[in-house]
């Protein structure tokens, strides 16, 4: 860094393309040349011109330094919480991108930032991604400084942690890890830090970025959860899990997973054990209904017609009389259909509302059928698929379902039952063969653990549920009736 | 990459074999056989469609018939008739003319048990004085297809009646290919014209003039239909059987009718030195009473129990009757000997030994229940 205040502030300027936000202003001070500068679109002008602005005229009607120079008489009177001396061009550009305003004072080659962010983010707000009936209704915001809040006022716990990295090496991302040390497996934490820091891009704009990098791309399901709820959070950590945060994005991930937390609900635990437990065991109904409905219709109209009761085959098989087009094509039509509508209506903006769902509806319901593109029973057996796949609010394993849905109906189209039956064993096999960060993806089923089946598959009363999942760390487990 | 693009290939190699469009098939639901010069396949068909007024579709089913020397000509001949493959996985019903059943039963069942589409669980029966193929032919008004009409007739009268029994077509080979056991078979009847009673106008009149009618077990001696037995006959053979879920066995009492049903009946018999033990164990219930009696009486709950008890015995002392003067053992009392006691069994058991069978029967009968009403009605 330069010594001399114009030549660095040119420095900067000239780094910045000289760009329309950057704002200095000059004064003196017992005749040495101070500067200050900061970037408007960050900074709050009314901090800057309140806090810090009446501080250095101070130092303008004060005849004496009472410290050595001005640069730490400055520095020791400033009346701001965030105070840093920073001595590289780099360094100075973040503190600028991030809010802060930098003094600088002629003849010293290190400057003065001090913290003076205008407010870019908006307020706590509902949770509209992952709603619950009744519980907590908070969610994360694009400030990762309001999350940790979130996080710490749920867990007032001096063995909470958080480990800021940044990553990125344009945008400079904060990224937080979370955890509670003494539950957390520590040999997980390294595991996820080493894997952070190895990340190499030029940029994070979400945390779905980190999870991405993150995970391995070879299965369909996705092994990062990602939620925008506290709540689910904390839980998530009392367990023994490590969150991640990342700046400028609601959705905090949680690690590891497995195949169980997919079918979990924050609701769960506030409402009564046994109606959880049915939930539970209905979410797993749906998601096999979601993802081999398709497929077993096709299999037993095309290869085991000997399964179907006699008076539903010949249901069947009178609404086909009218169809032109193989099982497998009429189903796909729908699939498609149904695909670009949800599509669709998810892209939308809300003020086109309707138009969407009625023509989606009457085309696809009504007219199809009428017009003998598609069969009466097809339309049924893609609704209660569809139906069946929308319980889930994680988009990602909303599209997984839709990727082995396709996957079985092709089986089914080519071998039939059979074809089902040994598309299933892969499956399940590849399911297991899954490990997150060392924990394997199908526990407590495989390895079998029947201790966690209280709260995972299904949910005992919390009396019952006397120590942490045993998957993710085998010590410190006691959850009921220990001390800590 | 290069690799995994073989998959797919491969997966596309092998075709789609055994693949078929359900509306290229004929659903067949029930088939009827009968004998004239040479074979005769009558096929239902049961997902042809009915176009209602409102624009509904509703099935119908379609009755389609072929002549041949061997039942898979037949069949090929019937399948000329039509635009689609016939699939006979879903018979509900297999009639079969008494001419049939008494001199071709193998062919049949050859056929249709090395057919490897059949599913081999449906319901035999023998047309009782008729064409085969007219049974399939007479409309009802209670069930859209005939086949499967006669299917849940023959069901529901085993479970309410007692005098007669589903026998399917596995139980049916398996009987016949058994050692010292013979089959019997249900039989069914046309009352009415048949001429009138295959049109629509049938099922559309508050009175069917023609409708089918379940009649007494047909027995046979190995593969050949013998005779039919009567009512009486009937109810031993469900009874030495132990196919009884419901019986009404009726008595004279003082001059009058005294109806009991019996339920949960258990029979079980031994074979010891030519004779035969059956051993009848139920439950029963005053169901009807014609006569002026005292049921409060003790004595009189006894008598009644007394004459169930000699009537059940009348019951399969016919039946057994029946059978020893046909020499053919419907009950497995060979089987019994050929299973227990080797040494005593004969290759000609029908001909030598079950004709001069002794029986015992022991009959164990709890009277318990007196219906909703203790004594009669008493009309002043």
């Amino acid at each position: 860094m330069d010594k001399e205040l114009d030549k660095i502030i040119n420095h900067i300027k000239d780094m910045n393309g000289n760009s329309s936000d950057i704002n200095v202003r000059y004064f003196n001070i017992h005749k040495e040349k101070v500067a200050f500068m900061f970037l408007e679109s960050v900074a709050s002008d009314d901090k800057i011109s309140n806090y810090l602005g009446k501080s250095l005229s101070i130092n303008v009607r004060s005849k004496k330094n009472i410290f050595e120079n001005l640069f730490d008489n400055i520095n020791n009177t400033i009346p701001n919480s965030k105070v840093k001396i920073i001595n590289t061009y780099d360094d100075i550009f973040y503190h600028l991108s991030s809010g802060f305003t930098c003094i600088f004072v002629n003849g010293f080659d290190k400057c003065i930032t001090l913290e003076t962010k205008a407010l870019l983010d908006r307020s706590i707000t509902e949770a509209s991604s992952e709603p619950v009936l009744k519980g907590p209704k908070d969610c994360f915001i694009e400030n990762i400084l309001a999350n940790m809040g979130l996080i710490r006022k749920r867990i007032k716990d001096s063995n909470l942690y958080f480990d800021e990295t940044k990553v990125g090496k344009r945008t400079k991302t904060k990224v937080v890890i979370s955890y509670i040390n003494d539950i957390v497996d520590k040999k997980q934490v390294d595991k996820l830090k080493e894997k952070l820091n190895k990340i190499d891009i030029d940029g994070i704009i979400d945390s779905n970025y980190i999870k991405e990098l993150l995970s391995n791309q070879k299965s369909f399901l996705p092994r990062v959860i990602s939620t925008e709820r506290p709540d689910v959070v904390c839980m998530s950590l009392l367990n023994g899990k490590i969150a991640i945060m990342v700046e400028n994005t609601p959705y905090v991930l949680l690690l590891p997973t497995v195949f169980a937390d997919f079918f979990n609900s924050s609701e769960d635990y506030y409402t009564k054990p046994f109606n959880a437990s049915f939930t539970r065991i209905l979410r797993y109904i749906a998601f096999f209904i979601a993802i081999l409905v398709p497929a077993i219709y096709i299999a037993v109209t095309t290869f085991n017609m000997e399964v179907v009761p006699s008076s539903l085959l010949i249901s069947f098989s009178i609404q086909k009389e009218s169809v032109p087009f193989p099982t497998i094509i009429e189903i796909l039509i729908l699939i498609v259909a149904y695909e670009i509508l949800r599509e669709a209506d998810t892209r939308k903006p809300q003020i086109m509302g309707a138009s969407i769902s009625i023509v989606g509806a009457l085309i696809l319901g009504e007219a199809a059928v009428s017009a003998g593109i598609i069969s009466p029973i097809v339309v049924i057996i893609i609704s209660v698929s569809a139906v069946s796949g929308m319980g889930f609010n994680d988009p990602d394993i909303t599209n997984a379902i839709r990727t082995w849905r396709i996957l079985f109906m092709l089986a089914a189209c080519l071998f039939g039952l059979i074809g089902i039956v040994i598309l299933f064993i892969v499956f399940v096999t590849q399911l297991a063969s899954i490990e997150v960060l060392g924990t394997p993806f199908l526990s407590p089923l495989s390895p079998f653990s029947l201790k966690d089946f209280k709260n995972s598959i299904t949910r005992f009363p919390q009396q019952s549920i006397k120590t942490r999942p045993t998957y993710f760390n085998k010590k410190n487990l006691g959850r009921i009736g220990s001390e800590k | 990459m290069k690799k995994l693009l073989i998959i797919p290939l491969i997966l596309l190699l092998s075709g789609c074999y055994n693949y078929r469009e359900l509306n290229e098939l004929a659903i067949t639901t029930g088939i009827a056989i009968d004998k004239e010069e040479n074979y005769k396949v009558t096929i239902m068909i049961a997902n042809s469609k009915k176009e209602g007024s409102d624009g509904s579709i509703s099935p119908q089913a379609t009755v389609y018939e072929g002549n041949g020397d061997t039942i898979y000509e037949a069949f090929k001949d019937t399948s000329l008739a039509l635009s689609k493959q016939i699939y006979l996985s879903h018979i509900d019903v297999l009639v079969l003319s008494e001419e049939i059943a008494k001199n071709n039963l193998n062919d049949i069942i050859d056929f249709l048990f090395r057919y490897p589409q059949t599913r081999n669980n449906f319901q035999l029966v023998l047309a009782k004085d008729k064409k085969a193929g007219d049974i399939l032919k007479i409309t009802t008004p209670l069930e859209t297809f005939p086949s499967q009409n006669l299917a849940k007739n023959l069901e529901i009268t085993d479970k309410l009646q007692g005098f007669t029994y589903t026998v399917d077509f596995t139980e049916f080979v398996k009987t016949l290919t058994t050692e010292g056991v013979n089959p019997v078979l249900p039989s069914v009847t046309i009352i009415g014209d048949v001429e009138s009673g295959n049109k629509n106008e049938n099922i559309e009149e508050n009175e069917p003039q023609t409708y089918l009618k379940l009649d007494m077990l047909g027995i046979f001696k190995d593969n050949k239909f013998v005779t039919y037995a009567d009512g009486d006959e009937s109810k031993g053979i469900n009874i030495i059987n132990n196919k009884v879920y419901i019986l009404g066995v009726i008595i004279d009492y003082n001059d009058k009718k005294v109806v009991t049903e019996i339920t949960e009946m258990k029979t079980d018999f031994e074979v010891k030195n030519n004779k035969v033990i059956i051993n009848i164990k139920t439950n029963g219930s005053i169901q009807e009473i014609d006569s002026n009696v005292n049921l409060d009486d003790n004595k009189v709950i006894d008598e009644i129990k007394n004459k169930d008890i000699e009537k059940i015995k009348e019951y399969v002392n016919k039946a057994i009757d029946l059978a020893q003067k046909n020499k053919t053992d419907i009950f497995g009392f060979g089987n019994y000997v050929y299973k227990n006691d080797y040494k005593n069994y004969n290759e000609n058991w029908d001909e030598v030994i079950f004709p001069n069978l002794e029986v015992e029967i022991n009959v164990e009968l709890k009277l318990q229940a007196k219906g909703s009403i203790n004594n009669v009605i008493e009309v002043n």
